[in-house]
C-alpha cells in the first residue's frame, strides 16, 4: 500500500511560486493498477517521482512498506565503459543476493535480445539497444509496485509483444502506477484511475469514468 | 508466453544497514571495474603518479638531502609523507563534485550519497595503502629499509586518516554543491596544505614560533607519527596523536551533521 499524506510541492519560477499540488491526500492499495491522468506541467510526473523518493515534497511526506521499482525504462548511473552485464549485475546486486542474481542477468540479456552486445561496453550501443536493455532491467526484479512514466513504444514488433507480455504477467503480483498520455495504453492496463487538476487529485474506481472527467477538463481548459 | 519469467521472489525488506552493505558492495565493484577494467596500466596509475612527484623532489632537492631529515633517509621521508597525503587530498577533492556527478545513481532507492562517499573513500584507501606498500617495497631492494616494528602504528594512523578524511569529505560534498565557486578556492587551500604538513620538507627547518604554529595543523601529526613508526630515530617529541584524533572526532560530527541537515534538499528538485 502506498500512502501520500498532505503533499506539497511547488517550484520558484521566474514569475513567482507555481504550486503542483497542495495538500494532495491519496492512498493506493495492494495490487491495484493505477493510471495517472492530467494535462501536461499538471504534476504527473513529479508525484511518480516523489512516490518513487527521487523528489522530496515542500511538505507532507509518502507512507508506505511496500517495495517501488525506480521509474522503469530510465536508466541511471549506467558507466558507458562497463558492459551491459556489468551494469545489469550492479544494479542486481542493489536489489538482489547470492545465486538470484545469475538468474536476473540471464532474464535480462533474454528479454533485451542484444546478442554479443550484452558483453560490450554500453558506449558502444544504439539508443534502441540500450532502452530495451534498461527496460528489461526494470521488469527483472519482483517489485510490489511499478512506476511507468511515458513508458512510450520501444523496439521491434518483437520485443513490443515481449513487454505487453511481461507486464501483464508482473501484474499478476504487484501493483502498477502508470502515467501516460495514451488513452488507449491507459484503459487497457488501469483499473483505477487519477485526475490531478485543479492543484489536487481525484480518484476514480472506474478508469473509463476517469478519463470521461479528464477529457472534460481538457476541453474546458482549451476554452 | 515467449520468454520465462525468473521465479517470483520479491524483493526483500532488509534493514537500513543490510540496504547499506548491499549499496556498498555494489558501488565498490562498480568502482573497481570503471577504473581498472580498461587499460592494462590502470593498476598502476597511484603508483606512478606519486613515484613521479618523488622522482622530481629527489632531483630537485638531492644534494640536501641527509642534512634536511633527522633521523630518516629523504626517500622514505617523501614515501611516507606523499603517499598518505595524497590519499587524503584525493577523498575530500573528489567529493566536491559528487551531488552533481552521481545524480543518474540515485534513482535507485537503495542508493544515498553518502553510500558513494563511502564506496570511493574505502576505494581511495585501498589504492593508495596498496601504492605505499609498493613503494616502501620498491625502496628496500635499493637498500632503504623501514623499520617494521610498529607496523601496527602506521595501520592505525593510515585507518585514522581514512576516518579524517571521510569526515571532510562529507563537508567537501555539502561545500562543493552549494558553494559553487568556493571548489576552486578549496584546491588552492589543498595546495597550501601540501606545503605545510611536513610533506615535501621536514617541519624542523622552520624556525620558532612558526613550527607551533605548523603543529595546529591535525595532519602534521598523522603523518609524522608514520615517519616516526617507520624510523624510529626521527623525532617524535612535537606528535600529539591526540591532537589528530579529537580533529578526526569533530569533523567527522561536522560532516554528517552537515550531510544529514541537507540530505533531503540534495534530492529535491526546484
Amino acid at each position: 500500500m502506498i500512502e501520500v499524506k498532505n503533499v506539497s510541492k511547488s517550484f520558484m519560477t521566474t514569475k513567482g511560486r507555481h504550486y503542483l499540488f497542495k495538500d494532495l491526500n491519496l492512498t493506493i492499495g495492494d495490487k491495484q493498477s493505477v493510471g495517472l491522468l492530467g494535462r501536461n506541467g499538471a504534476g504527473k510526473s513529479t508525484l511518480l517521482r516523489i512516490i518513487c523518493g527521487l523528489d522530496e515534497p515542500d511538505h507532507g511526506e509518502v507512507i508506505s512498506d511496500s517495495t517501488i521499482s525506480w521509474p522503469v525504462g530510465v536508466a541511471g548511473g549506467f558507466q558507458g565503459s562497463l558492459t551491459g552485464r556489468q551494469n545489469v549485475r550492479f544494479v542486481c546486486r542493489l536489489y538482489s543476493s547470492g545465486p538470484y542474481i545469475d538468474e536476473k542477468i540471464r532474464f535480462v540479456e533474454e528479454f533485451a535480445d542484444i546478442g554479443k552486445y550484452f558483453d560490450m561496453p554500453v558506449r558502444s550501443y544504439s539508443s534502441g539497444m540500450k532502452s530495451r536493455l534498461v527496460f528489461g532491467l526494470s521488469l527483472a526484479f519482483d517489485f510490489d509496485y511499478y512506476m511507468l512514466d511515458e513508458v512510450g513504444a520501444v523496439g521491434d514488433a518483437a520485443f513490443k509483444k515481449r513487454s505487453r507480455e511481461i507486464l501483464k504477467a508482473r501484474k499478476e503480483t504487484s501493483g502498477v502506477l502508470m502515467v501516460s498520455h495514451s488513452l488507449k495504453d491507459i484503459t487497457a492496463s488501469c483499473d483505477i484511475g487519477i485526475v490531478l487538476m485543479d492543484q489536487t487529485a481525484h480518484v476514480f474506481d472506474d478508469i473509463t469514468e476517469a478519463i470521461k472527467v479528464y477529457e472534460k477538463h481538457v476541453h474546458k481548459a482549451k476554452k | 508466453m515467449s520468454i520465462q519469467l525468473p521465479p517470483y521472489r520479491p524483493v526483500q525488506h532488509r534493514s537500513g544497514l543490510k540496504v547499506m552493505g548491499a549499496a556498498f558492495h555494489a558501488l565498490l565493484m562498480r568502482e573497481l571495474q570503471t577504473r581498472f577494467g580498461g587499460y592494462r596500466l590502470g593498476y598502476l596509475w597511484a603508483p606512478l603518479e606519486v613515484l613521479l612527484q618523488i622522482l622530481i623532489f629527489l632531483v630537485i632537492f638531492g644534494a640536501i638531502r641527509e642534512r634536511l631529515v633527522p633521523g630518516m633517509n629523504f626517500s622514505l621521508f617523501l614515501v611516507a609523507g606523499m603517499v598518505p597525503f595524497r590519499m587524503f587530498q584525493k577523498m575530500a577533492t573528489r567529493a566536491l563534485g559528487a551531488v552533481e556527478g552521481n545524480r543518474g545513481l540515485l534513482i535507485y532507492r537503495a542508493i544515498r550519497h553518502i553510500d558513494v562517499i563511502i564506496a570511493r573513500s574505502f576505494l581511495e584507501l585501498i589504492i593508495y595503502f596498496f601504492t605505499f606498500i609498493l613503494l616502501l617495497a620498491g625502496l628496500s631492494f635499493f637498500g632503504i629499509f623501514p623499520s617494521l616494528g610498529n607496523l601496527h602504528i602506521v595501520i592505525f594512523c593510515w585507518i585514522t586518516l581514512f576516518l579524517f578524511g571521510f569526515g571532510t569529505a562529507l563537508i567537501m560534498m555539502v561545500v562543493g554543491h552549494y558553494g559553487g565557486e568556493i571548489s576552486k578556492v578549496i584546491t588552492i587551500f589543498f595546495t597550501i596544505l601540501y606545503f605545510t604538513s611536513g610533506v615535501i620538507f621536514p617541519l624542523f627547518v622552520v624556525p620558532e614560533p612558526y613550527f607551533s604554529y605548523l603543529l595546529y595543523n591535525p595532519l602534521v601529526h598523522n603523518l609524522e607519527l608514520i615517519k616516526h613508526s617507520l624510523a624510529p630515530n626521527y623525532p617524535s617529541y612535537h606528535i600529539d596523536i591526540g591532537y589528530f584524533l579529537e580533529w578526526t572526532i569533530g569533523i567527522n560530527f561536522l560532516g554528517l551533521l552537515m550531510y544529514k541537515a541537507v540530505e533531503k534538499d540534495l534530492i529535491r528538485s526546484k
